[in-house]
């Protein structure tokens, strides 16, 4: 057995060491937390850009926990998809632990004595992600699930007054959520027997017409529905995404929904066939999350809650790509005929998607962190100009705020551009009015998006405003200017990136 | 109908009472404004579905799962375990849940003196305005 296929359960148990680790240590010396966290998360990275090259040039990683062979044991299992999600998660929660170093000192109340829960809770948090990423059993990933949501309950709260209760009401919503993902993964060990998600998916087909296994599909979508916030279970999110500490909202935007997202492909795709017509459902859920949260999101002055409902605006047109994926393979009768183009194109344009939406999305989020760090309000209307008393955060944010709007040489033109390319192929090769009407939504929803995020970068950088400030400190600086410059060189070398989510398309697709 | 109360409702008696209770739980959670309650709410609907996976692997007559070949050549039945482990793990996510949801009550009753959802939202507009 080679050394790499050891890393997918170092890669979560490591950062779980570290959490107890920090927990000790940062007793007697405060200032290491912040070096084993971040030591942690380098080593996790590299160890994930290891086995997502590992994946893509030998294949599959499978790793039997204790030896014990599926079904019995619990596998973990990382193919393409799994790999690449992997290092987004690991790159931007390593973006957002430095960024935490001087942030969490002008957010939290008393961060001298919070600092060491704060960066332990942290490392479970990264635990939590990498476990859903990398698990291969259904209810392993439930339990991972309920860790990240746990440590993601605690981190909202960690200001302390008003995110209290936001924090309260995600909690109460959350945990419905999993308990509904409990209750389907229920459903099917009671019809299979068996809880490793490639064992399901051989021992299901049969038992489609089976209630308990419709009742099972319901369920999951429910439960992963309210954890990747998609409308109408999207209401926690603007109240908690907000209210956490800014490098904890940009985990929280930019990472935890796109796992909770990824869970849902997961699941769906691997367990159920397509005559459920989930693409359908997908569809209509993510155009009616982008219109109702575009429609909020423009109205808003506090620019960490316009964010936020950005951010249920790009869960709904990931969700609509894989939905198109969906639904063009459920006209597809003939299992021997090839994948369809379009349906690859769109589930790779979704994962794109939720790179280029992490990457800005956090970006944004660090940087309004930046702001309030030297301002001190999260208000617009007191932001006027404060971008150009800030170069390095106003410009970065700019490109940030551009490239989730989908300007050409930046990341974020891709991935629309991949949906929307896929939606008209769509159009030609499926026909019906079901993809013109997406097209014509998700066009109209991209192009309104454009008004708040302009109005956002015209507010920072090109109104005049009274307030003279200073740029934040190093660490906030540099991992926004990071960013920027990933969106940057994401936009202008797109093609191993897509060539890379298209392999994680065809894995999930079963194409490849 | 007599059958099919029988068969439908007599029979599976346990799912009744595992989908009364989390409906129960569920009305707790959404309707009652005092935060402890919401939280017994969250701790009703969890154990609903713990009682849901127990009984999927009970058996009636069904004794502990310490079995030769020949016992279960002469007939004997035992009851399936995993539903059980699984319990256990999510009986400890359960309690882990319900530790971060009362902290955080207790911290928003030093915070705003009440632990009454509208009170609290009514102090939160006060400070905000």
């Amino acid at each position: 057995m080679l050394i790499v296929e050891h890393l997918p359960v170092l890669v979560v148990v490591l950062s779980l060491l570290s959490a107890f680790t920090i927990l000790i240590v940062g007793h007697i010396n405060k200032n290491s937390c912040w070096f084993i966290s971040i030591t942690t998360i380098i080593v996790q990275l590299v160890m994930a850009i290891f086995i997502l090259y590992h994946v893509l040039t030998r294949g599959t990683i499978y790793y039997w926990l204790g030896g014990w062979m599926p079904p019995w044991g619990i596998e973990y299992l990382v193919d393409a998809l799994n790999a690449y999600v992997l290092v987004i998660v690991l790159f931007l929660g390593l973006i957002c632990a430095i960024h935490s170093k001087s942030s969490i000192e002008h957010e939290l109340p008393k961060p001298s004595q919070k600092i060491v829960h704060f960066y332990t809770v942290y490392q479970l948090f990264i635990t939590g992600l990498c476990g859903v990423t990398v698990t291969g059993d259904i209810f392993n990933m439930y339990v991972f699930i309920e860790i990240l949501s746990l440590a993601a309950y605690a981190l909202v709260a960690s200001k302390g007054g008003i995110s209290l209760r936001a924090g309260f009401t995600y909690l109460v919503m959350g945990s419905i959520g999993a308990c509904f993902f409990l209750l389907g993964i229920g459903f099917l060990y009671a019809v299979t027997g068996s809880l490793n998600i490639h064992d399901l998916s051989l021992l299901l087909p049969p038992l489609y017409g089976n209630r308990a296994v419709q009742a099972a599909f319901i369920f999951i979508i429910l439960g992963l529905g309210i954890k990747m916030a998609i409308f109408p279970l999207h209401t926690w999110l603007p109240d908690a995404h907000p209210a956490a500490p800014s490098p904890i909202s940009a985990m929280l935007s930019g990472i935890m929904i796109m796992v909770g997202f990824y869970a849902l492909i997961r699941v769906l795709f691997t367990l159920f066939p397509f005559y459920y017509n989930y693409g359908l459902i997908l569809l209509i859920l993510g155009l009616l999350s982008m219109t109702v949260a575009n429609l909020f999101a423009y109205f808003q002055n506090d620019l960490k809650r316009l964010l936020a409902y950005s951010s249920i605006v790009n869960m709904g047109i990931a969700a609509t790509g894989v939905g198109v994926a969906a639904y063009i393979l459920a006209t597809v009768t003939d299992p021997q005929e090839a994948l369809p183009e379009a349906a690859s194109l769109a589930m790779a344009g979704a994962l794109l998607h939720i790179l280029s939406h992490g990457i800005g999305k956090a970006m944004v989020f660090l940087g309004s962190g930046n702001i309030h760090a030297s301002i001190h309000t999260r208000e617009l209307s007191k932001m006027s100009g404060v971008g150009r008393d800030m170069p390095y955060t106003g410009y970065s944010m700019t490109v940030g705020l551009l490239s989730l709007l989908g300007m050409p040489p930046l990341i974020g033109f891709w991935s629309k551009f991949l949906i929307i390319m896929s939606v008209a192929m769509a159009i030609q090769s499926v026909g019906g009015v079901v993809m013109l009407i997406t097209f014509i939504v998700l066009l109209f929803n991209v192009i309104y998006a454009a008004a708040y995020y302009l109005r956002v970068a015209k507010v920072l950088m090109i109104e005049s405003g009274a307030v003279r400030t200073h740029e934040a400190p190093f660490p906030m600086v540099f991992s926004v200017v990071v960013l920027a410059f990933a969106c940057l060189i994401g936009g202008l070398f797109p093609i191993l990136i897509i060539q890379i989510a298209v392999r994680a398309s065809l894995t999930i697709l079963g194409g490849g | 109908m007599i059958d099919w109360l029988i068969e439908e409702l007599f029979a599976k008696y346990n799912y009744w009472v595992s989908i009364v209770l989390m409906l129960i739980g569920f009305y707790a959670m959404i309707a009652k404004d005092n935060l402890i309650k919401k939280i017994i709410g969250l701790n009703i609907f969890q154990t609903a579905i713990f009682l849901f996976y127990i009984s999927l692997g009970d058996i009636t007559g069904g004794t502990e799962p310490i079995v030769s070949e020949e016992m279960i050549a002469q007939g004997y039945v035992y009851v399936n375990p995993l539903p059980h482990v699984l319990i256990l793990t999510a009986i400890v996510v359960g309690v882990a849940t319900t530790a971060v949801a009362l902290a955080l009550v207790i911290l928003m009753y030093e915070e705003y003196g009440t632990i009454e959802e509208t009170e609290i939202i009514a102090k939160e507009r006060e400070r905000g305005a």
